[in-house]
């Protein structure tokens, strides 16, 4: 009998599923708007039993620092223009499906020490789209849509209806089967961008996430910022 | 202590915090930091590890209270999963050998007198008393401790697929008693 995928939800957020069951469901929180949901509505309805934890003081030289730790990061603060009601608990749940691909090592592989460069010199939209993908809040309209023409392995990204975001970079990561997501770069200020895409490898079922970064992009090479947007590539037919 | 974690003031707080209001956050520390350090402690039972935990807890806090929606469910709900969770990822990183302590099986879920999430709370705890006692304590020691399906297993010395349907039987009641 196959699994519940509710019941999977509910034990990712027990913390007590294996780890690849763990990375599937961080995938689906960043890909399937059914799966986050599940995984948010499994986190309220457990959530108060938290709050029967005796309260201990923490030493005084804590706040210090946690002040410390956060004096700079002023800047990375202004993310309340997101659309709260969109967002829901997506922070907690995308912080935990980030989470989880980190502690199953696939993050591992060749993280980048420097940020990626940001992708520049947008070209003419060629003809030959293959695949084309809307990235939007869960359930939301698109605010980017994405097309990635094989014959040249040109991405090209065009914003629709994009929240301006000062402060922040956002960067598009491309996530395919188990792997870690890989970043595709960060978006220009303003306008459209074109970036080669090689890294898919002539896939075209890749699915785009878009994450709010520090300007630059993730230090990481990892989502480092709540996912905003997201969707799959879907390939054209043919004319 | 909990006279300070009402909803309405915490939703106040975080929502200044979203904006880069130093002070307010730093309220919002005073106010809440006793509650999810014992939560971290409860995962992370020595204290320096629970007190770097408890850094990144506030960090995060930081940078996202404005991911914060309440429609969703109470401010210290809130607060009070990002606290586990970060937790319960230091426990899974940094300590996957440790040996279990034999220490006592069982969670005392009472409440701050009339906390801000009592009736969430309450409605919670009659549906954990529907459950075997068994997969109550499954559930709990899973949620409020971090322990792992294998871990579970061996403290109960019964097949991980055995936890795994136990933990199955509990969820789907919890969510039907809890109104889906």
């Amino acid at each position: 009998m196959a699994d519940n995928p509710d019941l999977i939800a509910g034990e990712f957020v027990l913390g007590t599923l294996e780890t690849y069951e763990r990375q599937a469901v961080a995938l689906g929180i960043l890909t399937d708007p059914a799966i986050a949901r599940a995984v948010a509505d499994w986190q309220s309805r457990l959530a108060p039993a938290l709050l029967t934890a005796p309260s201990v003081d923490p030493s005084p030289d804590l706040w210090r620092r946690i002040e410390r730790a956060t004096a700079g990061a002023a800047i990375a603060n202004d993310n309340h223009r997101v659309a709260k009601s969109e967002r829901r608990w997506q922070f907690a749940t995308a912080a935990a499906a980030v989470m989880a691909l980190l502690a199953s090592g696939l993050a591992l592989r060749g993280p980048m020490l420097t940020p990626p460069p940001p992708i520049t010199s947008p070209a003419p939209l060629t003809p030959g789209i293959q695949s084309i993908a809307a990235l939007s809040e869960s359930g939301g309209s698109p605010a980017l849509l994405v097309t990635f023409d094989q014959a040249t392995g040109q991405m090209r990204v065009m914003p629709v209806n994009l929240t301006a975001r000062p402060g922040h970079s956002l960067e598009l990561w491309a996530i395919m089967g188990k792997d870690a997501p890989k970043s595709l770069g960060v978006m220009p200020s303003s306008g459209s961008a074109t970036m080669p895409a090689k890294m898919l490898g002539g896939r075209n079922d890749a699915t785009i996430a878009v994450s709010l970064e520090p300007v630059g992009g993730s230090p990481t090479g990892l989502p480092t910022g709540p996912v905003l947007y997201s969707g799959s590539m879907v390939t054209m037919p043919v004319s | 202590m909990s006279a300070g974690t009402g909803s309405a003031e915490l939703g106040v707080l975080l929502l200044a915090t979203a904006e880069g209001d130093r002070a307010a956050f730093a309220e919002l520390y005073r106010r809440t930091s006793a509650k999810l350090f014992g939560i971290v402690l409860r995962i992370l039972p020595e204290r320096s590890v629970a007190e770097d935990a408890m850094q990144d807890v506030y960090v995060k806090i930081w940078r996202n209270a404005a991911g914060y929606d309440a429609l969703r469910g109470s401010p210290i709900a809130w607060l009070a999963t990002i606290a586990r969770n970060v937790a319960i990822d230091v426990r899974r990183r940094e300590r996957p050998g440790t040996k279990l302590s034999t220490d006592e099986f069982d969670f005392d879920l009472v409440a701050d007198e009339g906390g801000p999430s009592a009736e969430a709370l309450a409605a919670l705890r009659i549906c954990l008393d529907r459950l075997d006692e068994d997969q109550r304590q499954l559930v709990l020691a899973a949620y409020l401790r971090g322990d792992s399906r294998d871990e579970l297993a061996e403290r109960l010395g019964h097949p991980s697929g055995t936890i795994k349907s136990w933990l199955h039987r509990a969820l789907a009641k919890l969510k039907v008693c809890l109104g889906g």
